[in-house]
């Protein structure tokens, strides 16, 4: 059978770092990958997001933080805004990752940015199905 | 992952220029005077839009809203764990 494609956004990857392996969704993700239940997306922008924001707010999680990243696939931003398929309101930076994860039929995208994503939680674009962790991980 | 490569043939101007098909050009969001990245690869030379989008810093707000959703207690995690096992 096909193993899942799970694309994290910048904010699960900075997560799953700030939390330090402890009590974590983001982190979980890791821990399933490993056990192989499935596969685990990045993209170098939100690489370079998450890498930014750990060295704001805590510095001495930016090596868990690499550790983290070489357990994923990075993918290359894609070019292509799929703005047929999003919604107008949706951050330039935001509308990059999600038609990374799109543009490569990653099954799963994950946010934890409910005021960005609300209103597309539960919705499939084209192959890409996009959901809060814990709906995910449920 | 993604969707099968498409080629076209197309011959190199006197200074090295090369025309991209119209198709393509809009199929990767490129249009005249856009910038590119040109990526020296292991089969040839790639050209690809050059996405430039500035990197957040999230907020104080933003960094608890993420890390409130990220709390999973013992007794979850141990269920995730042992239904994704299954």
């Amino acid at each position: 059978m096909e193993k899942m494609t799970v694309f994290l956004h910048s904010d699960v990857l900075f997560s799953a770092a700030y939390s330090n392996c402890g009590l974590s969704r983001a982190y979980l993700l890791f821990e399933l990958q490993r056990e192989g239940c499935l596969d685990l997306y990045v993209s170098s922008f939100v690489c370079r997001e998450a890498r930014h924001n750990i060295a704001l707010q805590c510095p001495q999680k930016s090596g868990l933080l690499e550790s983290l990243i070489s357990e994923t696939t990075e993918l290359n931003d894609s070019p292509v805004f799929r703005g047929h398929l999003l919604p107008n309101r949706l951050p330039d930076a935001d509308r990059l990752v999600l038609s990374t994860a799109i543009a490569n039929r990653i099954k799963f995208f994950l946010t934890f940015s409910e005021e960005v994503f609300s209103q597309l939680f539960g919705k499939r674009l084209e192959a890409t199905f996009i959901l809060r962790p814990a709906c995910f991980l449920n | 992952m993604r969707k099968k490569s498409e080629m076209e043939q197309a011959v190199l101007g006197e200074k090295g220029e090369v025309a991209i098909p119209q198709k393509m050009l809009d199929e990767h969001g490129m249009a005249p005077k856009s910038p590119v990245i040109i990526e020296s690869t292991m089969t040839g030379a790639l050209v690809r839009p050059a996405v430039t989008v500035e990197i957040r810093e999230f907020s104080d707000r933003e960094t608890e809203e993420f890390l409130k959703a990220n709390c999973i207690n013992e007794a979850e995690r141990e269920a995730t764990l042992k239904k994704w096992k299954k």
